[in-house]
């Protein structure tokens, strides 16, 4: 129905209130975004600056210069995907509950906002609470990493002294392998493909509380997305190669793979942690990836919601 | 019940779902490819795997922290080593190098352990009959070579690994045709640092039946500038130049050699 959308109890809202506003849409998700920082979601900030700031200071004595830098980016971006992956499951899992516990669903719904305004809003608060925790996170963490990075080649380099000069080839040598494990444009595509995976889960979240009467229900069944979508590739590999369990469970099998995102896809950490690069094309499509999860979906809640008795 | 009020929206909302699902696996699967054609796609957790993991660090690794593992298992291999518990050391950085095959600084360190550390640990245990710290020594260096074989075959692009297998052949075996080999395919690779070269050029040297070679290699370093006319160079021309019979006008001049 073009211009108009269904309100509470499924009734239409009012005549020439068109759905898909940016302002309005804008300002739900600025709204979310208040939202949770009030119920201090992002209070883990302060627990990542102290992880980080004792992994930085972490150096097992035998440790060349590359595995303590190593460390310190595995502890970082493995506490910076924890975090933001339990912060889109459990805010994504509170919002729609706490709006018709606050009664301010019935509120926003009175007022003809289409119903996909309101998901997108929600979805759109969730994923800038998402983002600036992640750049927080990141700053902090690329400044650690760097002044790592300096102290370790100041402290050993400073050891040939004199001898700099004769040693300048391995001085070069051990400062490129320094740096190539230290602070550079690649590791931010780690902090990107770690809130398009969060992004992903918000999304799914979302679609679960449509279904769900509680936010602890919500909360679980994204959890076990969370770690299905872990596990899913593994299964299809083993089934496709062993043919093992039979036509039921490859059906199953088909099922999940499916219906469950492939969250590993998005794992692009521990290669990243090791040195790799990963192309600009492939992020994109990693991109485009994850922003085909969210337009799906949303969509898909959308179906649910638009009849979901309130 | 009021849920099923409207059912079409549930099943349009189902087939939409099962319709991106089976859109989306192509895509999904050539991105798949290229990841692992990219090496950010670590191999799957098979059973040996997952029997010497904890119940945690499995499920730690299947939710992407295989790195943070990685990690923190390598402080456990640090105890074993500061314990000398070579067995728990090789059993660690076994599961460790294959949670993460293309860190070479784990595969570095592994084999170091093992044909270094190990191997001297049990050659001077004076609770062993003589007979078996010699097989173990002989045990913890092959050891050690073959953790640097299976490295390189993960990083064959890397020149490190080479220059540790170089080492050992080396140091342990004597091996200096083997030595020749491994430092000169480091030398061969586009980051490899030069003295690499030398290092091939050294190993020849001592490889029966190519003296020729080696000298021919020693001498374009010599001839290639000052940064190459280290003592062990200069030392090792003038062996060849002995051995060869190089006639004294074709000898590198004993002034440019200071």
């Amino acid at each position: 129905m073009k211009g108009a959308e269904r309100g509470r109890d499924g009734q239409k809202a009012a005549p020439g209130v068109r759905g898909g506003s940016p302002a309005r849409i804008w300002f739900l998700a600025a709204t979310t975004f208040t939202q949770l920082l009030r119920m201090k979601v992002l209070y883990f900030l302060l627990i990542f600056g102290v992880l980080i700031v004792v992994a930085s200071t972490f150096n097992v004595f035998h440790y060349a210069a590359e595995q303590q830098m190593k460390l310190l980016k595995d502890v970082s971006l493995g506490v910076m995907s924890l975090f933001t992956s339990v912060v889109a499951i459990v805010a994504t899992a509170m919002l729609i509950p706490r709006d018709i516990e606050d009664r301010t669903l019935y509120t926003i719904l009175a007022k003809a906002v289409p119903r996909y305004d309101y998901l997108i809003g929600k979805l759109l608060g969730v994923l800038l609470v998402l983002a600036v925790s992640l750049v927080v996170m990141d700053l902090l963490f690329s400044a650690v990493l760097y002044a790592r990075q300096e102290v370790i080649l100041q402290s050993e380099l400073g050891e040939f002294g004199e001898a700099a000069e004769a040693n300048a080839e391995a001085i070069a040598l051990y400062r490129q392998r320094v740096e190539a494990q230290g602070l550079t444009w690649n590791l931010q595509n780690a902090a990107v493909a770690i809130f398009l995976k969060a992004g992903v889960l918000a999304a799914a979240t979302i679609l679960v509380s449509m279904v769900a009467s509680t936010s602890l229900f919500t909360i679980i069944v994204s959890f076990v997305i969370f770690f299905i979508g872990h596990i899913s590739g593994v299964a299809r590999d083993y089934w496709a190669e062993t043919m093992a369990g039979g036509v039921v469970m490859r059906l199953f099998g088909n099922l999940v793979v499916l219906v469950f995102p492939d969250f590993q896809l998005f794992n692009v950490v521990d290669g990243v942690v090791a040195g790799e690069v990963i192309p600009l094309g492939a992020m994109m499509r990693l991109t485009g990836l994850a922003s085909m999860y969210l337009v799906i979906y949303t969509l898909v809640a959308y179906l649910i919601f638009s009849e979901k008795e309130l | 019940m009021k849920i099923w009020k409207r059912p079409w929206n549930y099943l349009v909302a189902g087939a939409l779902l099962m319709a991106f699902g089976a859109a989306r696996l192509p895509f999904e699967r050539s991105l798949g490819e290229e990841w692992e054609r990219l090496h950010l796609r670590s191999g799957n957790v098979d059973i040996d795997v997952r029997e010497k993991l904890s119940q945690m660090s499995f499920v730690a690794v299947l939710g992407g922290f295989r790195s943070l593992v990685a990690s923190f298992l390598s402080l456990k291999a640090f105890t074993a080593w500061s314990n000398v518990d070579w067995s728990t050391v090789e059993s660690t950085f076994e599961l460790i190098t294959t949670l993460q095959p293309r860190v070479v600084g784990y595969w570095d360190e592994y084999g170091w352990h093992m044909a270094y550390n190990a191997s001297s640990y049990y050659r001077y245990d004076d609770d062993q009959r003589l007979a078996i710290r010699r097989y173990l020594e002989k045990e913890y260096i092959e050891k050690g070579i073959e953790v640097f074989r299976e490295g390189i075959r993960n990083n064959p692009e890397d020149y490190v690994l080479y220059v540790r297998l170089g080492e050992v052949l080396r140091v342990k075996k004597e091996d200096h045709c083997g030595a020749a080999e491994n430092f000169g395919v480091a030398a061969a690779l586009e980051t490899a640092p030069s003295y690499t070269r030398r290092f091939a050029a050294y190993e020849l040297a001592e490889c029966p039946g190519r003296e020729r070679e080696a000298f021919d290699k020693l001498l374009d370093l010599y001839r290639e500038g000052p940064q190459h006319h280290k003592p062990t160079l200069i030392q090792k021309l003038k062996e060849l130049e002995e051995r060869l019979g190089v006639p004294p006008a074709e000898r590198v001049g004993t002034e440019s050699r200071q």
